[in-house]
């Protein structure tokens, strides 16, 4: 009997995987949609923030305009949102609104991020005495809540928009410090930082063009979330009248104006303000979540 | 031209040494390979004369020596002791700054060490790397580390040792991450820039192989002490000591 050489069946043949699947624009949308819905909403909610307080103002009418006749007008297709106690347009005013507390919001945490980052940056790749000075400094600020810390600093200075401002702004400089440094305190140690030691740069250098970009990331996932909470804490020192000043159109000022209206069965006048603060923050939080942040502040 | 003398490093806190009375020297023009296994205190060498030593290890004694000029005070000190060292690492990659693109890491090397523009520098550079043997010199130095392969990023972090223009360049283990074809280039690489600079090299490794085919001269390190050192034939040829024989 001869032998035949044994033949692997067609089993073992290695079959190629197979090429990914193309796929069109519209599939692409539909598994994102379906694969991060929150991402797709929060991004969406922004971009028609983003218009609102771009275009928006441009369309509606002043929101400082009264019409003692037309008070407390309920929401219909000549006032969408109704009108206020004193005959102002609730939707011009939520629209220009918008504008404020998204223009207000981005300037906290931008600028909370980079005085956070820049002193997070030295205490922690210098480390020793300054870091130690730093973080107990950071654990008093942090151990009063934001809210009460800008509270407080808007009432020791003046009530004005750049003093809730600078006030909001302080009150998260510490969360900023503590995320860069923790990230600074992992980067230090790779080696591209003896490389760019050894390529000769002295240590600011180091420190600020090597080390704090690649330790940035938390801190611009954080800076999204903090945009949205920056946003409620604004809203919320306006609603006890600290800070932004009635008759401004900020959405915390309309809400604080029109809570009383609710008993008479006005409800529109805080309502929507109202809403719209919910969705701004919801517009930040969708993103920074799903961007990987971590939400606790 | 580099004269490393009585060496002794301890951990901080603790009586027991981790190199003991170390001594080795580098030639202009030379390779001279560290032998050793891990653990025996050839890269704590190697970072005691770069002054990256961590801070959980001091030095206890000895002289590091660059053309006569004691460095020994300046290693202490975290700071670069002398702009004439340099150094390749391990892990190209992570050698690299994640995000800076290439040409600009060896541009800021050219900047810093020899005071050009940053405009002549981004040129210089391109030049630099295509030195270093990379094709297509001006697309590597638009890419960020992360898009490079390792061979690619180890000779952008060679170009940028170079761009320091050392008197001795110091190389941990260079091609361990690398894959043998690359490994044979690098050494290539390595061995033609001697022969341009004139620099000495400092090689570190633990592969007999790559040692007997680049070294001029062979310091054998075992438990934080130098064993023995010899030329690189007589040492393969003939071991004085057991632990050589051992490792052969």
């Amino acid at each position: 009997m001869t032998t035949t050489p044994p033949v692997r069946s067609p089993d073992f043949v290695a079959t190629e995987y197979p090429p990914p699947e193309e796929l069109s624009t519209r599939g692409r949308a539909v598994r994102l949609v379906r694969e991060k819905p929150r991402l797709v909403m929060g991004i969406t909610l922004l971009v028609i923030f983003a218009g609102l307080a771009i275009f928006g103002p441009l369309f509606v009418g002043d929101p400082l305009k009264t019409d003692p006749s037309g008070a407390f007008l309920r929401p219909s297709a000549n006032h969408w949102f109704g009108t206020d106690n004193f005959g102002r347009d609730v939707f011009a005013r939520a629209v220009h609104a918008a504008r404020l507390d998204l223009t207000i919001g981005v300037i906290i945490s931008a600028m909370a991020l980079l005085v956070g980052s820049a002193i997070g940056v030295v205490s922690g790749y210098f480390g020793g005495r300054v870091d130690e000075l730093v973080m107990r400094l950071t654990d008093i600020i942090m151990a009063f809540p934001g809210f009460v810390l800008a509270l407080v600093i808007v009432a020791a200075l003046e009530d004005s928009t750049k003093n809730v401002v600078i006030a909001v702004s302080v009150s998260y400089v510490p969360y900023f410090i503590r995320l860069t440094r923790g990230q600074v305190l992992i980067e230090r140690e790779l080696e591209y930082v003896d490389g760019a030691r050894l390529a000769g740069n002295n240590s600011w250098r180091v420190a600020f063009r090597h080390v704090l970009p690649n330790a940035l990331g938390p801190s611009i996932v954080g800076a999204t979330l903090v945009t949205g909470f920056a946003i409620l804490t604004v809203a919320g020192l306006a609603f006890l009248s600290v800070g932004i000043q009635p008759p401004t159109a900020e959405w915390g000022v309309m809400v604080g104006e029109g809570a009383k209206d609710i008993i008479t069965g006005e409800w529109w006048t805080s309502l929507f303000p109202g809403a719209m603060i919910v969705a701004a923050i919801m517009a930040f939080h969708f993103i920074g979540d799903e961007l990987g942040g971590d939400t606790r502040l | 031209m580099l004269k490393v003398k009585g060496l002794d490093l301890g951990v901080v806190g603790s009586p027991n040494l981790l190199l003991r009375d170390v001594s080795f020297d580098v030639r202009a023009g030379e390779i001279v390979g560290i032998v050793g296994e891990s653990g025996s205190g050839k890269t704590m060498a190697s970072l005691a004369v770069m002054g990256l030593l961590p801070s959980s290890v001091e030095l206890r004694g000895g002289s590091i020596q660059l053309d006569g000029r004691e460095l020994i005070e300046a290693v202490g000190q975290g700071d670069r002791p002398s702009a004439n060292i340099s150094m390749i690492f391990q892990q190209p990659r992570s050698a690299l700054n994640p995000t800076m693109r290439a040409g600009r890491q060896v541009a800021r090397a050219l900047e810093l060490n020899q005071g050009l523009s940053r405009s002549d520098a981004a040129g210089e550079a391109i030049a630099m790397l295509h030195t270093v043997g990379i094709a297509g010199a001006e697309r590597v130095a638009r890419a960020y580390p992360h898009q490079l392969s390792g061979g690619m990023c180890q000779r952008v972090l060679i170009a940028m040792a170079m761009a320091c223009r050392p008197r001795v360049l110091i190389a941990d283990e260079p091609t361990t991450s690398l894959d043998v074809t690359i490994q044979a280039q690098i050494f290539d690489l390595i061995r033609t820039l001697v022969g341009e600079t004139g620099c000495g090299v400092l090689f570190i490794t633990h592969d007999l192989a790559a040692v007997a085919e680049m070294a001029d001269r062979v310091v054998v390190m075992y438990g934080g002490q130098v064993m023995e050192t010899a030329g690189v034939n007589a040492l393969l040829g003939d071991a004085e000591h057991p632990y050589t024989r051992y490792l052969l």
